[in-house]
């Protein structure tokens, strides 16, 4: 209707006016190309500076740039580098996969990490455009969507510093446009490596193991037929659901999982199990932190918790990693998105590093959001930004000041936890649904047609 | 090393120095790490005080002529436990003058806590009157040992004091114990720090004066909840230990011989340090809320899942 205006105004055929039409889209996407080449480069410059600034910084200020642990890789990996165990290394509590990656800081120079941190950046920032590529977004939205990512002061002062958040967020990533492309097995062994580097991706399982389901079969098989309903139920018969893809991915990914666990554990025993895995599904610290649960561990530190208070403490993450899943599985980035948001939320302890988990995935659901930046978009990044600072204040006032602020610390906790609810459930009512797969394909033409129609 | 004497291999992995090669120096340390491994071994930390009543009045001296005598007498961990703990007579104090050993007296003696909060440092400034030996001809080189023992409200990060001992802010430090910075109060223990700094000549007396500032910095862990709100960490007062190396010059072989003695001083400054603890009452509230919140939050983000299907 658009283009019959158009021509009857312009007095140009409609076939020329279609033609030029897609002309100026090519040279619009080569446009943002260009730009998002120029943008990947200065991102990788301020990283490199940013590190520069960092050795600087340390020599001469008292308090140091570089995390801590970061030190503690290091340590880790000159303690494999004279044949030692990375675990005699007080707080490492990582896989030796790490300590290995981290070899070079003994042998080459000890700013490799921060490097290979910066670098693993830019590798996420080029996952995210392919995964929005294939999604057929357009390019200024990969633009954008990217500068999310590079830009965020989150994320390259967590690379910089020294922190390998960047590396798992590309395995997930990785792993991420794998299943896209129909990569089973591949996508299956990332996961199982991923698993093993941080244990939280295995939330992710459960969304994945859904959406490997009827369609997914037929778009792998390559043939397309129109069978809308079969195929977008929840409710399965028990045989159909243990298709192919689902079993294929559940056998690598656990084998590759316990193959790596079970290689460390003979070479460095039980302290590798005590120190990488037991730790972190155990872990709970009465230190002031972002969690609503602090005050309570520390305040049950004496007694410690019973079987009931640790249950109620769980039930709530895992009821709603259910219900998050159980809606949204279809739309893998979003439930992944979901997911991180909420595991982060309700979690026993968090750290600002922490964050980095959800600030990868949140560029792939910016282009199906009906949020503006003015004002929606700004003001939940207020509150979000606004419940932090406040906790900080009363931080601060307890750690710096020795004031015991103690309850309203406690208090800004719960309000913190508000502001995340509060951004989940309006990222929710924006949110385009939009499932990966349907009828066979990848369905990004649906949306293509909805955007050019009505907006 | 001398035959006998067994050092603990974390100790040596905490920064047990070699402060110039001077071999007497490394026994004297060795021996005090063996002292302190033994003590915590005999007496389980029960007792703060019992540590300091041993130092005191300990001639180490005498001690380090018969470690560097290998030859003599054959070290083993009793013989060194009584050597430390033999008492030894000292003269009363007069007025702001105390007399320690022979040679040093102190002057005077300011403790201050620096900071507010969590972390905070520990201010040792201290003047002493040292007598050069007249009797030889040789020179003395002074260094100062201070000796803070924490308790298991606090403690100190080696790898900050590492990094301070490589700017130069002390000549070596050494720490023994808890340095555990995760776990709180309750689940911790007490720890050592043995500071060695250089003194500085005060210039202007008659009497050859040494003067030396040492700032350690510390951080408090977590106290018990109590009704108090406040916990009182005490800071008592530390062993202080003068170190001096003679170099003969006269002869043409320098012979080196090291000496520690300790202080003693009076009246004792004990530092008060609060930190804030949680509130046991709030307990109950605390758990209430924080689940309810939880649940929640799990309710709303079904309802609006549901909305938005």
């Amino acid at each position: 209707m658009q283009l019959q205006f158009l021509s009857d105004q312009l007095g140009l055929r409609a076939e020329e006016l279609e033609r030029n039409m897609a002309l100026k889209k090519l040279m619009d996407d080569e446009m943002w190309t260009k730009r998002s080449a120029l943008m990947m480069w200065t991102a990788g410059f301020m990283r490199l500076l940013l590190v520069v600034y960092a050795e600087w910084h340390d020599a001469h200020l008292e308090v140091p740039y570089t995390d801590i642990d970061y030190y503690v890789f290091s340590d880790a990996a000159a303690l494999i580098h004279l044949g030692k165990s990375p675990f005699d290394r007080a707080t490492y509590r990582y896989t030796p996969l790490l300590a290995l990656v981290l070899l070079p800081n003994s042998t080459l120079h000890r700013c490799w990490g921060k490097l290979l941190f910066s670098f693993a950046d830019l590798i996420v920032a080029l996952l995210i455009r392919k995964i929005l590529n294939l999604r057929g977004v357009s390019e200024r939205q990969c633009f954008i969507s990217a500068a999310t990512w590079l830009f965020n002061p989150f994320t390259f002062t967590v690379g910089t510093r020294g922190n390998c958040e960047a590396l798992v967020c590309a395995m997930i990533l990785w792993l991420l446009l794998c299943i896209m492309s129909g990569r089973v097995i591949q996508a299956a062994f990332w996961f199982g490596v991923v698993v093993h580097v941080r244990i939280y991706p295995i939330i992710y399982v459960l969304p994945v193991l859904l959406l490997l389901d009827g369609d997914y079969v037929k778009m792998v098989a390559k043939g397309s037929s129109n069978d809308p309903g079969a195929s977008s139920r929840l409710k399965h018969s028990l045989r159909s659901f243990f298709n192919w893809p689902r079993v294929v991915f559940g056998a690598v990914s656990g084998s590759v999982f316990f193959a790596l666990c079970g290689l460390f554990y003979f070479i460095y025993g039980t302290q590798y199990l005590h120190e990488a895995l037991f730790y972190h599904l155990t872990r709970s610290d009465h230190r002031h932190n972002f969690s609503i649960y602090f005050y309570s561990i520390y305040l049950n530190d004496d007694v410690g918790l019973t079987l009931a208070q640790r249950l109620l403490a769980f039930v709530p993450q895992m009821s709603v990693q259910l219900v998050l899943v159980a809606f949204f599985a279809k739309d893998l980035p979003f439930c992944f998105f979901l997911q991180t948001v909420a595991f982060v939320t309700f979690n026993k302890v968090i750290t600002a590093q922490y964050f980095v988990w959800f600030f990868c995935l949140l560029p792939l659901i910016l282009p199906f959001t009906s949020l503006k930046l003015r004002w929606g978009g700004a003001a939940l990044m207020s509150v979000w930004t606004g419940a932090q600072v406040h906790w900080l204040g009363w931080a601060y006032l307890l750690e710096f000041r020795g004031k015991n602020t103690f309850l309203p610390l406690w208090v800004a906790s719960i309000v913190f936890f508000a502001a995340n609810i509060v951004v989940m459930v309006t990222i929710i009512r924006h949110h385009s649904f939009c499932p990966m797969f349907q009828g066979g394909v990848l369905s990004y033409a649906r949306l293509k047609s909805r955007r050019i129609k009505g907006e | 090393m001398v035959p006998g004497l067994h050092v603990p291999t974390q100790y040596r992995e905490l920064g047990l120095d070699e402060i110039w090669g001077f071999t007497a120096m490394r026994n004297i340390c060795t021996v005090l790490v063996l002292f302190i491994s033994f003590a915590t071994r005999i007496s389980g930390w029960t007792n703060d005080d019992r540590l300091s009543s041993k130092l005191q009045g300990t001639d180490l001296c005498r001690l380090s002529d018969i470690v560097n005598d290998k030859e003599k007498v054959a070290i083993n961990e009793i013989q060194v436990e009584d050597l430390l703990f033999s008492p030894l007579a000292r003269p009363a104090a007069a007025e702001n003058l105390v007399t320690i050993g022979p040679r040093a007296t102190v002057v005077s003696l300011q403790r201050n806590l620096i900071g507010n909060g969590a972390h905070r440092e520990l201010h040792t400034d201290i003047t002493v009157e040292y007598d050069a030996d007249q009797s030889s001809q040789s020179a003395e080189d002074c260094d100062l040992i201070l000796i803070e023992k924490l308790s298991n409200g606090v403690f100190a990060d080696p790898f900050q004091l590492q990094r301070l001992k490589q700017q130069k802010s002390f000549k070596n430090v050494l720490i023994f114990g808890d340095v555990d910075l995760e776990r709180p109060a309750r689940s911790s223990s007490q720890s050592i720090v043995v500071i060695h700094q250089t003194f500085v000549e005060v210039v202007g007396v008659e009497r050859r004066q040494l003067q030396s500032t040492v700032a350690l910095p510390l951080h408090a862990r977590y106290p018990p909840s109590s009704a108090d709100t406040y916990f009182q960490l005490n800071l008592t007062m530390p062993q202080v230990m003068v170190n001096c190396r003679k170099t003969d010059v006269s002869s043409t072989q320098h012979s080196e011989r090291t000496c520690i003695q300790p202080v003693t001083f009076l009246p004792s400054q004990t530092l008060h340090w609060f930190i804030p603890t949680g509130y046991p009452l709030h307990s109950s509230l605390v758990d209430v809320y924080t689940t309810s919140a939880a649940l929640a939050g799990v309710v709303l983000i079904l309802l609006f899942s549901n909305m938005s299907n």
